[in-house]
């Protein structure tokens, strides 16, 4: 029996010995994944946007809205894109030049950009939804259904989370649509950046890099 | 008939006694050898380089001069970069990344030697035969996808002990193999892994 268990011993300490890469066998750009739904054949229907006040934090289980000037650059960045795109930005809620003041008229817009910077969290979209059980051994699997209780938003498309430790997670929903107690705005399309925090957790420059590959990769969104 | 098989067989074991009897080996009848691996993997989708991360062990009984059997170990990591591109799927959906492809291998079972010789140099031709645990990754920056599973491994193998120590074991020794090993995963589209590399390490 001494025996069996030497070579389970042996076999498990062999089984140890993986090399793994280091952070420095990365290019440290961020990874970015993109998906639409598949309900939206043309997105040449909408011509106008808006972007939420502020981002959505999300650390752990908690959330709360924050606008410092690393918020600003990123949700001016996703103003520029989408409207080099075609589209025409609406301003709605606060107004961009006075956050005290609301914007007269209340205006309304088709899209609604809502940006979401996760730190030390456990959640992100899958990539390969054809095999989601690659995904399943990840600490804090976790479903949609999650985003429900934060921002009233329904996936219309097949997705699932898993753990990350910095990203910055997009999601367009169509404010043209019917809502209701059992009727949640659709989300048309989002964007997930991920990357390693490093140094610098806000980094403007690799996010804004990132940002532009987000919209090269989603062509069918250009009017 | 009877007889004829009869004095065949009394025959036969005296030749082999005799031939046992005239080849005394000098030494320990056992052996023990261990240290580093080269490992090159190729006809797989995963990983196709050489590497360095890996060592073996192995050890056996002669129970013939030129004769042993014994059980090995080893493993080995390859790892390769895969350069920034973007990925489009069916859906419409896309992922940019650069990633690192990984495979390891740890494959372990039973080994028949024949040594040409059994003084100062010792060449030796060897077969492995066993089964292989390979563990597939994909890692990107932050995650990781992977598989595993399990395979049957087959090892051809030349090489030699070198003992130039007077009235001891202790040796070096360099080899030569190539392998195969039946693991498939669907997810990383690997349908088999060959593999060829060198050892160099210590022989008691």
């Amino acid at each position: 029996m001494k025996r069996y268990f030497l070579f389970a011993a042996v076999l498990l300490t062999a089984a140890a010995c993986q090399k793994e890469p280091s952070p420095s066998d990365f290019d440290g750009e961020y990874l970015v994944y993109t998906a639409h739904s598949e309900s939206v054949g043309d997105f040449s229907a909408y011509s106008t946007f808006t972007v939420a006040d502020s981002l959505f934090a999300i650390d752990g289980n908690k959330g709360s809205m924050f606008l410092n000037d690393w918020a600003k650059t990123v949700r001016n960045r996703y103003i520029d894109k989408m409207t080099e795109l075609g589209y025409t930005y609406i301003d709605t809620g606060m107004q961009d030049s006075d956050l005290e003041q609301e914007v007269p008229g209340d205006p309304k817009a088709d899209l609604g950009l809502q940006i979401s910077y996760i730190v030390t969290t456990s959640y992100f979209t899958s990539y390969y939804p054809t095999t989601p059980y690659w995904w399943n051994t990840y600490p804090g699997y976790w479903y949609p259904g999650f985003w429900g209780d934060w921002g009233y938003w329904n996936y219309s498309f097949p997705v699932t989370y898993s753990y990350s430790s910095h990203s910055l997670l997009t999601e367009m929903a169509d404010l043209t649509a019917e809502t209701g107690d059992d009727k949640p705005l659709p989300v048309v399309w989002n964007s997930f950046i991920d990357g390693s925090i490093s140094n610098n957790r806000e980094d403007a420059a690799r996010f804004e890099r990132a940002i532009d590959q987000s919209f090269a990769q989603s062509e069918y969104l250009a009017r | 008939m009877k007889n004829i098989l009869k004095y065949i067989t009394i025959a036969a074991v005296f030749v082999l006694a005799g031939s046992i009897s005239a080849e005394a080996q000098p030494g320990r009848r056992f052996y023990v050898d261990a240290g580093w691996q080269f490992n090159g993997a190729f006809g797989n989708d995963v990983v196709k380089n050489a590497s360095g991360w890996g060592a073996y062990a192995e050890g056996g009984y002669y129970v013939l001069p030129r004769i042993a059997v014994g059980a090995f170990i080893s493993y080995n990591t390859n790892n390769e970069y895969i350069p920034r591109q973007t990925y489009i799927y069916p859906d419409g959906a896309a992922l940019t990344t650069d990633a690192n492809n990984s495979l390891f291998q740890l494959p372990f079972g039973a080994t028949l030697r024949y040594r040409l010789g059994w003084k100062t140099l010792q060449p030796y031709a060897e077969a492995k035969i066993g089964a292989n645990f390979a563990r597939e990754y994909t890692y990107y920056p932050t995650m990781a996808a992977r598989d595993s599973q399990w395979g049957f491994y087959i090892s051809p193998e030349i090489g030699l002990t070198w003992h130039p120590f007077h009235k001891s074991n202790f040796g070096f020794q360099l080899a030569a193999y190539y392998s195969y090993a039946t693991n498939r995963s669907d997810a990383f589209g690997m349908n088999g892994i060959s593999n060829a590399g060198f050892k160099l390490g210590i022989s008691f």
